[in-house]
This record gives structure tokens, C-alpha cells and sequence, in this order.
């Protein structure tokens, strides 16, 4: 055995180890160590090489061909000297193996095609048509030995021909017969590690649907330091992963849950995790109270996404404060979960599971561990491309004509997502104003629409010169998406971004707001907001850097409402629950993102790109609103006080180089 | 009838609203409203129409979308069908029939609506005919609290039975912790905003005017005060002859037998009455129905109170329980006095109203518009809400009349009556509804 034969043994063992034991952190050093010398090893062959076959895959030597015809157990080196003369099939096969052994193909191509010629009855020898493709192959006649081995693929019960097949097709380029193939011959021979190998580099390098490789690590061992995680729930959208359940051992805030592929050392999915005790549910289940402890981890696969093709892998339990890896005696395999259909599903497990710590005291500055800024910007994205999927399904309801005499002036957006009924002080003071008007209601919530309905449609045609609207979402978009579209179907020339929960002092302040804005069209406009008590609630929103007692990846940020106690600090953003500004301005913005998760967050956003744009803000003291703050919306319970912790993660993240540059208040939250 | 008389006027004059067809469901307020209704059909010539609501209860058959409809047999006067209705918002669910309403309305263009109660009607309602009718003069007829507490506007605490000064959302939401106080704030800005639209509000009671005018902040030359009238010719009672010291002095009960009615109070009185040993005796004789809706609570100890009155010496207590309107005079003349020993500020208590006017000295207690009714020592007695033993002085100073000082005090309760002949009461409205009238030669001698 050479110093390569060596090396790929010596990986095997490895991979198979880890496969077995993947906490085992030395082992990983080691298999980091190996496949950097076999990749040094590897780049001076390719150096040698004519052109290279694939890139970043060694093509099989002949070190692996089975040494007979029965079917092979595990990779052995040939070593028997080559025979001459060959009187049968078996005898054939064993000469043209030494000589492909020892890489002379040629030779081993005209020796075969010498004896078919003599026997046509050879021909139909399966394991002969093997080594006869094989050398083809190697002999860079990949069509030609396609056209030789394809026929037998289903009929001979050895693992090599499909496995032959399989590095055929990759030479050929056809990834995903190579994979079918490999796939098959791991089928064949659950044992057969250098198929998963080879499968699992196939599918690393390309979209192939997700299937998967049995028994490849049937054998496992016993660990004495695996942890027994009881998992309730995995639900998966794109390459998200969530992992939610029980574990024996405490969680810190920070800790990581990892799936780790021996096969692809280098692609690890690792995620955030949080973790709650629920005593109640313990007692509930059957256990101890205390003795378990909730968890939920969310867990990028993006690059695992073709992991489970070659088995199952255990999750990963990894401490923030440096203790020793865990792995769980637990299995998961991708393909086993069923991608959910909509992002909804993963957000309201990954939400609710915050929601339930959070209910469960555990602070949310620990609880949004479950995110790390990697899985916060994918689900970001996510929802980003989930909104724009749902957008085109919205339903424009027009409840009354726009009264063609006259050009809208002013359109009002709200966005509902429970009862509208709160509206109705809103309503009845707008209805005042004797402007040519439009009232849109973006719907949320569709299984309320009866109710917006009957709220709008009695003054619809009542009031002369106010349009009313309803824009039905066939699901939840969020705040962001949701004003979006109230924008887009609007027709005024100012727009006013209105939370449902909002009133003036009187109808004259709305006048107040819309003469602010015609006389400085080119800023946003609001103004002070009160809480209905008449306290100052808010005279617009300063940003603060958070200090927590839980270290986060990066530094958090906060929108702080300045006026509702002593502290006081620059006001960079207003909220919206009551944004006034120019279709024009609104359109210079692009709109509010649509990147933020349901709602919070989009405001402070939208005010920091107007900022940059010099678009200025105008908070209008004198004029007066008051925040019926939270009589507006019914939010389901994963959403509720969740969404805007994430968002301001998320805000944290986005806007993370322009603030460490800005003189913010420092925030403690402990 | 012929067909064409099927066919509402092309235009009216006024228009009187109201919560339900007193024909159908009994009560004060629709009573009071439909009578102002007739009044003004038979003592001016303006043409009138009355639009009732209805509700469910009423069983009236809707028809599809038909939401204003004739009443069959009486020219001029309409059913509104309510549908489902909100009583938090005070608004109809559905919004085709107050739409549908209110564009009768502006079909039928009257110079004067009244809504006499917007419950069942909406308050939105209000707003709405503001909109279709920007120069027509508005009234709204207030009868209770509602429009400042939702229980049962009687501004009592749900939480320890003291009574509310004023609305606050945060008390609001503790007499119901399922709605927060946000909510009850948007609420009231709500009402607000929808009382304002209309021209002149109209009270039967300055407590409730002044409730009003607190809450809402309504300007004063825009409340009016009308006491609920009363038409004598339907009381056929008489004064009683004598106050004989040879037979047991009778204070009278007359109402529900609900929670803040007081009937705890009065029974109270009654004990203390009696350990003061007086010679003469007396009688507490009880005219209440609809004990089973009053609270489990309530209900045990009053019954408790009935044991005790058992060990009473010179004192009884008599339970006749409730009574029809047919049967209220020969009940008043079953007592010397009725008292209203009410724990909530009652915003009218008709009940003192038809003890005057069958000749029926009161004791009320001196709270919200009740405590107005009366002209303390003239026509009845004050007493102190809630308190026994003001009430049990104050029967006892009842019970020391002379015959003459009784009778007199009898004539005065019925004079009392006599001035909120109808008559008079459509004066005040006329000038409420900014009407102008043009009374007919007749209401003109009446009002003289």
C-alpha cells in the first residue's frame, strides 16, 4: 500500500468515526489535518494529470475494483499477479482486473474485446463488461463504456456496476444519473463507503433532489457521553432547519446546536439555540419538573442541504463558554421532514418557541439567541421572497367610486391585522375633514374582512369625495408589505400611514398635518402622540445601543420612544402608527422594507435610509394624537412581543456600520 | 287604505327615531317618543314621521334587504330593521340598514330629526344623517348613562358597588378586565365624536345633562331638560280620604327587583323603624318582579332580611310581587307612601312620576335625577342614597303626619304630576328641535 492508499484509508476510518461520534473533537482535528494533506496530495496529481477528470474529486484508482466477482464487502487492494491465458469468464476477468490494476487500459481493453471476439457468450458476463467499461473509462472512451456496462445495470447483484455507472455518468457530466447510480450501488452494499464518498461529493456540487443513502452508519458504538434530546418537533422551509424539544442538560444563551458531515468536513449547519424550563409541562408529560429543558434551535442546512443522501447525523450540542462538545444519541435526516408550504409554519414554531421562553421568564436578549445573525438575515430573506410570492394574490375592493371631479389629495393606509373596529374614532374624525380623500384598509387578517367590510362600507357613498378600499392579503405579510400595497393602489398625492389604534385630538389635526406636509412636501411628517390617559407617549424614537447581561454576536440596537419618562436623546425616527409624507417622498424611499419580519422596526428603518437621503423628519408638537397602543391588534401568540426583538436584530444587523459611527445612549437591559 | 297611501310622503318635516315600537316592546323611552310623535300630529301640522328600530327580539320579520319598511296599519310610520347590533360601539354590525337609513332619510329631507334613543339605531347614525343632511337640525335624546358606562350606565362599580363621578377608562376596564382601557378611551372619543354632529342634546333630568355636559364636554345652550310627561287622563286615580292612625302606615315598592334598586335598603329602614318601638305600625309592601335576574348575592340577602323582618313587633313586610301597568293604580292605592330608596343615580324613576299621579307623597333618595324629582317636605322626602337609617327617619316622620299635613302633601305630589302635562312638555321640545312651530289654534289654547 502506497502513502496515497494509506491516506484514503486512513480518512475512511476517520469519516466513519466521526460518523459515529461527532462530538469527538480530536477527531475532527484530525480528519481537518488529513484532507489537508490530501488535497496538497491531490492538487500535485492533478498537476500531473491530462486534463483532471472532475475537478475536486480523485478519480477512483483501481485500488478499488472488487477482487472477484462475488459482491465486495468493503474496498480491498488487488494483489494478485496477472494471468495470461483465460479460460473462463472468472479467469478473464481476474487478468483484465491486473492489468487494469496496474493501469495499463489499453491492455486491458484488447485483451476483452480480443475475447469477446473469440466468445460472444462473454459478452453477457456482467462483471467482464465492468472491468471492460471500466478501462474504457479510464481510457477517456467514456461513451463507449456507457454503451458497454449500461445494459447489465439491473441485472447483476454487485454494487460495482451501478457504482461503475455512476463515475461513467460523472465523467459524462450527468450529475444526477451518477447520483441515481451511486446511490444504488449504497443500496446494494450498505457498507460501501467509497459510494456514499462519492455521492455525497456529487451532490455537494449540485441540485439534485433529496433522497438518501440507507444504513451507511448502522454500526454505530455505544457513547457513554451522549445526551438523549427529546425532539418534539423539526420543521424545515428551504434550508432552515427547526429543532424544537427537550434536553436533560441546560442551555446557555449563545450555545450552538451543530450537524457536522464527516463526508464534507468542511460544510457545517450550526444555528442558535434558546432554551426555557417549563415545569408545568413537565409535569404535564410525565417527568420530573425541572429535569427537562425546553429548547428550540434553528439551524442553517444550507450547506447540508444534500447531506442526508448519505444517512442520518446527530445534533451537536456546543456550549458557548468553551465545554466539551455533546453529540445527542438523536438522528436527523432531512429528508425525512417534509418541507413545510408556506414560510408561515417555520415562523410560527420559531416564534412561538421565543414566545413560550419569553413566557417562560426567560429574557428575550437570551431568548433571540435562537437566532444567529447568519439564520436572522436567511429568514429575513425568506419572508422578504415569501411576501413578494403572496403579494400578487391581494384583492383590491373598491367599496365606492372615486369621484372623478376632483384629484385625491390625501389617502389614508391602514393596515389591519385583527379588529377594525378601534378605527372608528379614526374614522369618524376623518370623515370630517371635507377633503377629497381616500380611506384603504390593507387586511392582514381576511378572516375579518365581514367586519372591515360593515365598518367602511356604511360610510361609503355617505361621504361625498372619500373613497374607501379594502385590500384583502390572503395572509399575513406584515406591516411592511402590507403599507406597501395600500401605497400602490393609492391615488393621493400625500399619503398617511395610520395604525388603527390612533386618533387625533380633533379632526382639525389631521388639516394641521396635511398643510405641514403640502407646505414642506419633500419630508415626513408626524407628530406628538399621547397615551389616551393624555401622558406624553411619545415625541419620536431615538436609537440606544443595548447593553445586555447575554453577549450577543453583534451589538444590538434599540428604538427608544423619547418623551414617555426624563430620558432624553436625538430623535431619528418617528413611528408608524402615524407617518405623513408626499407620494413623491415615499416613492425617493422605495417604500418600507419588506425584509423586516411582520411588524416593528420598519419605521426606524425607513426614517434612517430618509436620514441618509437628507429627506427630513417633522414632528409636529402641536398637533395631537392619541395611542389607544395595542387596542388595534390581535395578534396570534407567536407573534405577540416577539417580532419586534427579532426585527431589531435585524435592524441591528443592517444598520450596524452606520450607527457604531453615531453617538448613541447606551440602554441597559439585564 | 288605499295604495298610494302605502307610499311614504315625498318629504316630511320631522322625523322621530327611537329604539323599538312601543306597541311592540314596552318602555319608557319609546313611549315618551312615540307620544311626542302623536302630539305633534294632532297639535300642529307638520308632517311627522316615526322610524322604529327593532332588534331581534322583536321577532318582526326582516325581508332581503329591505331594511326601512311601512308599518302596515299606521300611515307615517316605519320599522328599521337593526339586525345584529353591537352594544359596545352602539353601532349596527350590518352596514347596509343604518346606509339604507340614512339615505331614506336624505330621500325624505326632513327640516328636524329626533333620535329619541340611538340605541338600535346606532350612534353612528348620528354622523351619517349629519352627512347626507349638513343643514338639518339634529336632537338626540339621552335616557340613560350608556353613553359613559358600560354597565348598564348606571356609573356603579361592578368591582365594589360605589358609584363612578365621572367615565375613566382604567375604572372602565376593572368592571370589565376582558377590554382594556385603550379600548373603553376609543370608545368614548368615539361617542364623542358622533354626539357632536348632532345640534342639541335632550335630557329628562339635570343629573343626566350634567353627566353629560362633564363628559362630553357639550356646550350648556345645547342640552335641553325635559321632564318625561305624563297624561293624566290615563291615571284614573283618587286621592285617598284619610291617613287614619287605626291602621298600619303602608310604604310602597314599585319597580324591579334588581341590584342597585335599594330594596336592601328599604328593608333595612324597616328594621331599624321598628327597634325604634313606635306605636303605631306599619307596613313594607312590596311591588317587584324580576327578582330571579337580580344577583344570587343580592337575592340572599334580601331574602335574609325577609327572615329577620319576621321578629319585627310593630312592623311587616308584604310581598305582592310584580305588576302589569293595568295594575298600578289599584297597587299605589294599596299604600300611603312609595319609596324609591334607589342606590344608583336613576337618571328619571318614572315610578315617581305615577305615584304623583295617584295622589302618592314619595321618598327618594337623593341621587342622580331622582333626587330632583321632588320637592323635599312639599310632595315627599329626601333621604340619603344608601342610607337606613336617613330613610327609616324619614318614614318615621311619614308616619307622624297628621291627616291635614297627609293630605296635603297628597295634593301636591298630584300638582307635581300636572306639570309635566304633555302640552307643556311639546313646547319644550318644539324648541329643542328648532321647529318653529306653527301650533294649531288648539295647542295654543293648551299652552296658554
Amino acid at each position: 500500500m502506497n502513502s496515497g492508499e494509506s491516506l484514503q484509508s486512513s480518512l475512511a476510518v476517520l469519516q466513519r468515526h466521526l460518523l459515529d461520534f461527532p462530538a469527538d473533537s480530536a477527531a475532527w482535528q484530525s480528519l481537518a489535518q488529513l484532507l489537508a494533506t490530501d488535497a496538497a496530495a491531490t492538487n500535485s496529481a492533478q498537476r500531473d494529470q491530462d486534463p483532471p477528470q472532475t475537478a475536486n474529486q480523485p478519480a477512483p484508482t483501481s485500488n478499488n475494483l472488487p477482487v472477484s466477482r462475488a459482491p465486495v464487502a468493503q474496498v480491498s487492494p488487488a494483489s494478485q499477479t496477472p494471468i495470461k491465458s483465460a479460460e473462463s469468464a472468472e479467469a478473464l476477468f481476474r487478468q483484465a482486473k491486473t492489468l487494469a490494476d496496474a493501469s495499463d487500459f489499453t491492455g486491458c481493453i484488447t485483451l476483452v474485446e480480443r475475447a469477446l471476439g473469440h466468445s460472444r457468450e462473454l459478452a453477457q458476463d456482467p462483471m467482464l463488461a465492468f472491468i471492460y467499461a471500466h478501462a474504457l473509462r479510464n481510457a477517456s472512451q467514456v461513451e463507449r463504456a456507457l454503451e458497454v456496462l449500461l445494459p447489465f445495470r439491473r441485472i447483476a447483484p454487485t454494487p460495482w456496476i451501478p457504482f461503475e455507472l455512476g463515475l461513467i455518468f460523472k465523467s459524462l457530466n450527468r450529475p444526477t444519473d451518477a447520483y441515481l447510480c451511486l446511490k444504488e450501488a449504497r443500496g446494494l452494499e450498505p457498507e460501501f463507503t467509497w459510494a456514499a464518498v462519492e455521492a455525497a461529493a456529487i451532490v455537494s456540487h449540485t441540485n439534485i433532489p433529496l433522497g438518501r443513502l440507507d444504513r451507511l452508519t448502522a454500526n454505530r458504538q455505544a457513547d457513554k457521553d451522549l445526551v438523549e434530546l427529546t425532539i418534539e418537533r423539526l420543521l424545515r422551509f428551504g434550508n432552515l432547519l427547526l429543532v424544537i424539544g427537550w434536553s436533560p442538560i441546560p442551555g446557555r444563551s449563545g450555545s450552538r446546536m451543530r450537524l457536522l458531515d464527516p463526508l464534507v468536513p468542511a460544510k457545517i449547519a450550526s444555528g442558535g439555540s434558546c432554551y426555557y424550563r417549563r415545569p408545568d409541562v413537565n409535569q404535564a408529560i410525565g417527568s420530573e419538573p425541572h429535569n427537562l429543558h425546553g429548547f428550540a434551535s434553528l439551524i442553517d442546512c444550507s450547506l447540508l442541504s444534500r447531506w442526508s443522501e448519505v444517512g442520518d447525523l446527530q445534533l451537536v450540542l456546543e456550549a458557548a463558554d468553551g465545554a466539551p462538545m455533546r453529540a445527542s444519541i438523536n438522528r436527523i435526516r432531512l429528508c425525512d421532514i417534509a418541507e413545510e408550504a408556506s414560510l408561515d409554519k417555520l415562523l410560527e414554531g420559531l416564534l412561538g418557541s421565543l414566545r413560550i421562553a419569553m413566557d417562560s421568564d426567560t429574557p428575550w436578549h437570551e431568548g433571540i439567541h435562537i437566532f444567529t445573525p447568519q439564520t436572522m438575515q436567511i429568514c429575513s430573506q425568506l419572508f422578504s421572497q415569501y411576501t413578494k410570492s403572496v403579494k400578487p394574490r391581494s384583492e383590491v375592493h373598491w367599496l365606492n367610486p372615486k369621484d372623478s371631479n376632483s384629484a385625491i389629495k390625501l389617502s389614508f393606509i391602514f393596515v389591519q391585522l385583527g379588529h377594525f373596529d378601534i378605527a372608528r374614532p379614526a374614522l369618524a374624525q376623518i370623515c370630517k375633514l371635507g377633503i377629497p380623500m381616500e380611506v384603504i384598509v390593507v387586511n392582514n387578517s381576511i378572516q375579518f374582512f365581514r367586519e372591515t367590510f360593515h365598518v367602511l362600507n356604511r360610510m361609503a357613498g355617505i361621504y361625498k369625495g372619500i373613497r374607501f378600499g379594502i385590500i384583502n392579503n390572503p395572509e399575513n405579510l406584515g406591516f411592511s408589505a402590507a403599507c406597501n400595497i395600500g401605497a400602490s393602489n393609492a391615488t393621493g398625492e400625500f399619503l398617511c400611514f395610520h395604525n388603527n389604534d390612533l386618533f387625533a385630538n380633533a379632526s382639525n389635526d389631521y388639516l394641521a398635518l396635511l398643510h405641514r406636509a403640502i407646505a414642506q412636501p419633500g419630508a415626513i411628517h408626524s407628530a406628538y402622540q399621547y397615551f389616551t390617559d393624555g401622558t406624553l407617549m411619545q415625541k419620536g424614537i431615538a436609537i440606544t445601543q443595548i447593553n445586555s447581561a447575554s453577549n450577543y454576536d453583534v451589538t444590538l440596537y434599540n428604538g427608544y420612544s423619547i418623551g414617555r419618562n426624563q430620558s432624553q436623546g436625538e430623535i431619528l425616527a418617528c413611528s408608524g402608527s402615524l407617518m405623513l409624507m408626499s407620494r413623491d417622498t415615499f416613492d425617493q424611499l422605495n417604500g418600507f422594507s419588506e425584509e423586516y419580519i411582520y411588524a416593528h422596526f420598519e419605521d426606524v428603518d425607513l426614517c434612517m435610509r430618509a436620514r441618509q437621503q437628507q429627506i427630513p423628519l417633522m414632528i409636529w408638537e402641536d398637533i395631537t394624537f392619541f395611542h389607544a397602543e395595542g387596542g388595534g391588534t390581535v395578534a396570534p401568540y407567536h407573534l405577540g412581543g416577539t417580532t419586534g426583538h427579532v426585527n431589531r436584530l435585524l435592524f441591528s444587523i443592517r444598520w450596524q456600520k452606520v450607527l457604531q459611527n453615531m453617538n448613541t445612549e447606551v440602554e441597559y437591559v439585564l | 287604505m288605499s295604495s298610494d297611501s302605502l307610499l311614504p310622503a315625498s318629504s316630511y318635516d320631522i322625523a322621530i327615531l327611537t329604539l323599538f315600537d312601543p306597541k311592540i316592546t314596552a318602555g319608557g323611552a319609546q313611549q315618551c317618543a312615540y307620544d311626542l310623535y302623536l302630539n305633534l300630529k294632532k297639535y300642529t301640522k307638520f308632517r311627522v314621521c316615526f322610524i322604529a328600530a327593532t332588534s331581534p327580539v322583536t321577532k318582526l320579520k326582516s325581508k332581503a334587504n329591505a331594511f326601512v319598511r311601512r308599518s302596515s296599519n299606521y300611515e307615517d310610520e316605519f320599522y328599521f330593521f337593526t339586525g345584529e347590533y353591537d352594544y359596545f360601539w352602539h353601532c349596527c354590525k350590518d352596514s347596509r340598514p343604518p346606509k339604507d337609513l340614512a339615505l331614506f332619510l336624505e330621500k325624505i329631507n326632513p327640516k328636524s330629526i329626533f333620535i329619541s334613543h340611538y340605541m338600535h339605531l346606532g350612534i353612528d347614525l348620528i354622523s351619517m344623517i349629519r352627512a347626507v343632511l349638513p343643514t338639518s337640525n339634529i336632537s338626540v335624546g339621552l335616557h340613560e348613562m350608556l353613553f359613559a358606562c358600560m354597565a348598564d350606565g348606571q356609573m356603579v362599580k361592578k368591582t365594589d358597588g360605589q358609584l363612578c363621578q365621572k367615565s375613566d377608562p382604567e375604572l372602565c376596564s376593572m368592571c370589565f378586565p376582558h377590554i382594556n382601557a385603550d379600548v373603553f378611551a376609543a370608545r368614548k372619543k368615539f361617542n364623542k365624536e358622533c354626539l357632536e354632529q348632532a345640534n342639541n342634546f335632550i335630557f329628562p333630568s339635570k343629573h343626566l345633562a350634567g353627566v353629560f355636559s362633564d363628559e362630553l364636554n357639550i356646550s350648556p345652550h345645547r342640552i335641553h331638560v325635559i321632564n318625561h310627561p305624563i297624561d293624566l287622563s290615563s291615571y284614573q286615580a283618587k286621592q285617598q280620604n284619610t291617613f287614619s292612625a287605626n291602621r298600619p302606615v303602608r310604604f310602597g315598592y314599585f319597580g324591579q327587583f334588581l341590584d342597585n334598586k335599594g330594596v336592601d335598603v328599604m328593608l333595612k329602614a324597616g328594621g331599624e323603624l321598628d327597634a325604634k318601638q313606635l306605636k303605631r305600625r306599619f307596613e313594607i309592601v312590596i311591588n317587584g318582579g324580576n327578582k330571579e335576574f337580580a344577583s344570587e348575592l343580592y337575592q340572599a340577602k334580601v331574602e335574609a332580611l325577609i327572615k329577620e323582618s319576621r321578629n319585627w313587633r310593630q312592623g311587616s313586610i308584604v310581598e305582592l310581587g310584580g305588576y302589569s301597568h293595568n295594575e298600578l293604580v289599584s297597587r299605589m292605592d294599596r299604600v300611603d307612601f312609595v319609596v324609591v330608596p334607589s342606590t344608583w343615580p336613576e337618571v328619571f324613576a318614572l315610578v315617581v312620576t305615577e305615584a304623583f299621579a295617584c295622589f302618592k307623597p314619595v321618598l327618594a333618595a337623593r341621587i342622580g335625577g331622582l333626587g330632583e324629582r321632588l320637592r323635599d317636605g312639599i310632595d315627599g322626602f329626601n333621604f340619603q342614597p344608601r342610607n337606613p337609617n336617613d330613610l327609616a327617619q324619614k318614614m318615621h316622620q311619614c308616619m307622624s303626619l297628621t291627616d291635614v299635613s297627609y293630605r296635603q302633601m297628597s295634593s301636591e305630589a298630584y300638582i307635581s304630576a300636572m306639570r309635566l302635562n304633555p302640552k307643556r312638555a311639546l313646547l319644550e321640545y318644539a324648541k329643542a328641535l328648532d321647529l318653529n312651530l306653527n301650533f294649531t289654534d288648539q295647542l295654543a289654547a293648551g299652552a296658554k
